[in-house]
């Protein structure tokens, strides 16, 4: 067996067939992690001792013949969704210390179709950011070249998956994060329509945008966990009430003769590498060639997609972070004599610059005086945001584009200029401010050869129509997908 | 961020914020902030005029349900990531003299 293909579908096959147990498949994976997460540093915490007991759990359920697809899967979860008595530290200093008193929804749905835990993966801290250079513990490096950044913030889910470290992982995608990284290193990343899958227990960032989504190493794959994670729980009340009348995993059959493909022009601007031009012309080719009908089509609002996205997604963290005082949870700073002090000692040694940035602009945002000029203006655009994406749906079935604008960059080279971090958002954020589905499958390399990640964007609870386009345009490239070679 | 004090601006907003930041943190920040802010003003001048805000993109509204008393936490697991606690209550500096 090559675990550097091992699928999600084929170890389930494996495991039913009796050929590998569930828990000689968890202990290859934490053999593996010994031996190689040194290099690319992805998980932050190991949980090997709850592993082998899901592993074997998960043994008795396959035993009895009453295995889900996930019974006996190994999957790691990105460290700011909760699991009960583990650690969740955001990668913040802030919450170095801190002990999930619960489990998310999303995790707990895993764990009841017998799903295996090996671990929490690193992220930018609290979320913010598209390298995960901003987590206060490691810095994760791309498997393809470890001089590189994995992307971000789920840049530890999307380098475990694909270094073969675990066989799916949980990440977070608030305008981006879980598909840019997916893309930097040659895996799948999904991102679910907002409400789809519950956020109790993922922590908040900005509420109105977070979502949590699948990455693995196939479209399939993707599908088969939010098979688990996704539906309605009363503990978030933003959660939807949708029935799904069948599994996401059924979708990924089927062709896409006549499926109509928008492309919008102003994504085609001169900020796209010329590489991840020509690797998107290509790609357009190859749909076609499966008789999609693609067709470009103009939405002059996505250019100012960006400010938009970072004054509405700051202005909610500089809200959802205020709990973090010192007090309840978390970091708590020394020798302060009065509350005043104790707060804002304790937020200042705690966070990390990004997130101080983010709070600063996210506070200036929502001040008194610059309310309307920032804050409800960019209110207004995701009005014209989601109109622009509502008429686009009005013509097409999917709406495809990069999914970033230049392939994985050298750890370092981004990070005193915010500046460039935010406009590299460009493709992605759009999507968290309609709350579309979305979904990037690896597409070509460039060069160097770094991968490159293709987006289909659906329309709200689209999920099945981006993984039909997606998983048949990924059997065309199947014979040019390439695993790293760490 | 126009204006002529822009230190004193970034401090004015890390106070409203909450953040006890040195002079030289202040200084990194508000170069940044500056370079942010500008991008933030590409969005000042587009016409929005008779554009309703969307706060949220939430598709549920009014998420009703019966009110059935469930189970709470346990006082303990709550109190266990405090760094302070005293009598089964969060302790902080004193308040009031």
């Amino acid at each position: 067996m090559d675990i550097t293909r091992l699928t999600i579908k084929e170890a389930r096959g494996l495991l039913d067939n009796k050929e590998i147990s569930a828990v000689e498949l968890t202990r290859m994976y934490l053999d593996r992690i010994n031996i190689i997460d040194g290099k690319v540093e992805s998980y932050l915490s190991v949980t090997e001792d709850m592993a082998l007991e899901n592993a074997q759990q998960a043994q008795n359920i396959i035993d009895s013949g009453k295995s889900s697809m996930l019974t006996g899967i190994p999957l790691s979860i990105k460290d700011n969704i909760c699991i009960e008595g583990t650690k969740t530290t955001c990668a913040s200093k802030i919450l170095e210390d801190f002990v999930s008193p619960y489990t998310a929804t999303a995790v707990n749905r895993l764990l009841t179709d017998n799903a295996v835990i090996l671990g929490k993966t690193n992220l930018d801290e609290f979320a913010m950011g598209g390298s995960t250079e901003n987590s206060a513990f490691k810095t994760t490096k791309n498997p393809f070249d470890v001089a590189r950044v994995p992307g971000g913030s789920s840049g530890g889910s999307a380098a475990c998956v694909s270094a073969s470290l675990a066989l799916g992982s949980l990440g977070s995608d608030t305008g981006g994060s879980v598909r840019q990284p997916a893309s930097f290193c040659g895996v799948v990343g999904m991102k679910p329509t907002y409400g789809l899958v519950s956020r109790y227990g993922l922590v908040a960032f900005a509420s109105s945008f977070d979502q949590i989504g699948p990455i693995a190493k196939t479209v399939e794959d993707c599908a088969i966990i939010l098979d688990s994670i996704c539906g309605n729980d009363p503990k978030d009340a933003t959660s939807l009430k949708y029935e799904n009348d069948s599994n996401y995993s059924s979708s990924v059959s089927g062709d896409i003769k006549g499926l109509k493909i928008g492309l919008p022009k102003e994504y085609l601007t001169e900020g796209l590498n010329a590489e991840i031009k020509d690797s998107l012309y290509k790609s357009i080719d190859n749909l076609e060639s499966m008789g999609a009908k693609i067709e470009e089509f103009s939405m002059p609002v996505l250019k100012h997609a960006v400010p938009a996205y970072y004054l509405m997604s700051s202005a909610e963290a500089s809200s959802n972070l205020s709990r973090y005082d010192g007090v309840k949870y978390g970091y708590r700073a020394d020798n302060c004599k009065s509350f005043n002090e104790l707060i804002g000692k304790s937020r200042a040694e705690g966070f990390g610059k990004e997130v101080k940035r983010r709070i600063l602009l996210g506070t200036y945002a929502l001040a008194s005086g610059y309310y309307d000029a920032y804050y409800k203006k960019a209110l207004k655009l995701r009005t014209l945001i989601s109109n622009g994406f509502n008429e686009a749906f009005s013509k097409y079935d999917v709406v495809l584009h990069p999914t970033a604008p230049e392939t994985a960059f050298k750890i370092g080279q981004n990070t005193n200029n915010p500046l460039t971090m935010y406009l590299a958002d460009i493709y992605t954020v759009a999507v968290n401010i309609a709350g579309l589905p979305s979904i990037s499958v690896p597409c070509g390399y460039d060069s160097k050869g770094l991968p490159i990640g293709l987006s289909f964007t659906g329309k709200p609870l689209g999920e099945k129509e981006i993984f039909r386009a997606a998983a048949n345009f990924e059997a065309e490239f199947a014979d040019k997908f390439r695993v790293p070679a760490i | 961020m126009t204006n002529s004090e822009p230190n004193d601006y970034i401090k004015y907003i890390a106070n409203l914020a909450k953040l006890s930041l040195d002079d030289n943190e202040i200084q990194s920040l508000a170069d940044d902030m500056r370079d942010i802010i500008g991008l933030m003003d590409t969005i000042k001048n587009i016409d929005t005029e008779h554009i309703d805000a969307t706060e949220h993109i939430s598709r549920v509204t009014n998420n009703m349900r019966e009110d059935n008393p469930g189970d709470s936490f346990e006082t303990e697991k709550i109190l266990s990531n405090s760094k302070k606690t005293m009598e089964n209550c969060f302790a902080i500096p004193k308040m009031i003299e």
